[in-house]
């Protein structure tokens, strides 16, 4: 270590401040990265809660409204508005500050839509009631 | 002279518009297409650096100033800025230990930080939607974005920690706490709580424009000095040009549509009206009043971190002056540029204590 380092070190010291010498990389970095990669894989052992429905699933703050998938409506709900068209439902326009759902790609398969200010999701699968029968909505 | 109290508030000083020069520039990183919610968390290497120097029970007290004040200077949104605690928290206590253990690399701690950070805001989501949220969807993509992400901040960490060996050696004389710093007026403190739930509920540009009028009048009144519009566009105008550039490129209005050229300036006129906010932010004593609120929740040792982020709102401006002259030295030399920037902030902070 050159001589001016380690006297500002001492100087340091002095004060009462810790010498920190941060290490870039150390062999136990590994098995973090191995923790990280297997929580990544953890939604895939542990039994499949959510069910994948046939309609387009839409959850607002209090109901749940069941839409089919070749249907082409656009709804309105809290000023957020949502396209179904083709298979494929997106959020078109939405009073939120940041704009997040708006630019998510369109979803016609697996994941979500997700307006969190407004309390909106919009998905193909949902968590089951395995206690109650499956009821279609969209029948009634 | 060269007092343990003296040598902490400079460096907490440094470190704190570090920090705060970072979350700049992240806001004005346009938004990755497939991943909008995605974000880099570059100034969290200034908490790993925190951490490591002052505890982390300080790194929490940290997480409250920077939160406080990047809202003050940047706009003030409710659910990131939830979400954004609740990580911070969970991820510096969990960090936090790794690191105390110290056989860790920072880089191994930043991945484990962003990662425990993804999932706190996951849970904390999914708390908020009512179960409904599947977070099996997310969680994958979230493990392997924080793998990147934490490696970048703990890269910056790294590098940051090296050049801020020489903070120390330059002190200033005295230190001022914030108790003794300025009469706080409640009044003013109330109406500022008022203008920022009223900023989140309406975005348009009448609401923009009448808070605009309010404040020059108001500045009158209460003989607040705001910036002169020179003054003001040479402090503010890199952040609104580049808010401006970025927000055309993270939004999915079409290129020939007008709205694609006018919907960004409602970012600036948003900024703009925050940017004209802090003198008032700082003279009505705003975040004196917080920090004694915190001061009660904290241990005592904590206070320099809030008196530091007492000073922030006065010295960030002057800051942003020098950024011209950073910003020439930043390409060629990355480690020059933060040395200098060290330099201006000591020089101001001297100015401002004598």
């Amino acid at each position: 270590m050159p001589r001016e380092t380690e006297q500002k070190q001492l100087w340091r010291a002095k004060d009462g401040l810790q010498i920190v010498n941060m290490k870039l990389f150390s062999p136990f970095d590994l098995l973090i990265l191995a923790v990280v990669i297997l929580s990544a894989f953890f939604p895939f052992f542990i039994e499949n809660l959510s069910e994948k429905s046939d309609n387009f699933v839409i959850f607002t703050e209090d109901e749940k409204i069941e839409i089919s998938i070749e249907s082409d409506t656009i709804l309105f709900i809290n000023s957020v508005e949502i396209r179904i068209k083709n298979g494929a439902a997106k959020i078109v326009e939405s009073n939120c500050p940041n704009q997040i759902c708006v630019l998510q790609k369109p979803l016609s398969d697996n994941g979500q839509i997700v307006c969190v200010p407004n309390k909106i999701i919009v998905s193909r699968s949902f968590k089951s009631d395995k206690k109650q029968p499956k009821v279609d909505v969209y029948a009634h | 002279m060269h007092t343990e109290k003296n040598t902490q508030y400079t460096e907490k000083t440094i470190l704190l518009i570090l920090a705060f020069l970072l979350a700049g520039i992240e806001r004005f990183i346009p938004v990755f297409p497939l991943l909008p919610w995605l974000k880099i968390g570059l100034l969290h290497s200034i908490t790993l650096i925190w951490i490591t120097r002052f505890g982390i029970l300080d790194a929490l007290a940290f997480i409250f100033v920077r939160q406080w004040v990047t809202a003050a200077f940047f706009g003030f949104s409710l659910m990131p800025f939830v979400l954004g605690t609740a990580g911070s928290i969970s991820s510096v206590i969990l960090g936090g230990i790794l690191i105390k253990s110290q056989r860790f690399g920072i880089i191994g701690v930043a991945i484990f930080s962003a990662l425990v950070h993804n999932i706190t805001q996951l849970f904390v989501l999914f708390l908020m939607m009512n179960g409904n949220f599947v977070w099996q969807w997310q969680l994958p993509i979230m493990a392997i974005v924080s793998i990147f992400t934490g490696a970048i901040t703990g890269f910056l960490a790294f590098e940051i920690n090296k050049i801020s060996f020489d903070f120390s050696l330059q002190k200033t004389e005295n230190s001022k706490t914030f108790e003794t710093h300025k009469k706080t007026n409640y009044l003013a403190i109330f109406a500022l709580i008022f203008v920022i739930i009223l900023t989140i509920i309406f975005e348009s540009y009448y609401f923009y424009f009448a808070v605009f009028i309010g404040i020059l009048i108001f500045s009158k009144i209460v003989k607040c000095e705001i910036p002169s519009p020179v003054k003001f566009m040479k402090r503010y105008g890199i952040f609104i040009f580049a808010l401006y550039f970025s927000s055309l490129f993270s939004q999915k209005v079409e290129f020939s549509n007008i709205n694609f050229w006018i919907f960004p300036l409602m970012q600036v006129a948003k900024i703009s009206i925050w940017f004209l906010l802090t003198p008032f932010f700082q003279s009505s004593g705003f975040f004196t009043v917080f920090y004694k609120l915190l001061l009660k929740i904290f241990p005592k040792k904590c206070s320099e971190t809030f008196a530091v982020g007492a000073i922030m709102p006065q010295i960030f401006p002057q800051i942003l002056e020098e950024l011209p002259q950073i910003i020439k030295v930043v390409f060629k030399n990355p480690k020059a540029a933060v040395k200098i920037l060290v330099e201006k902030s000591q020089n101001i902070l001297r100015d401002w204590e004598s």
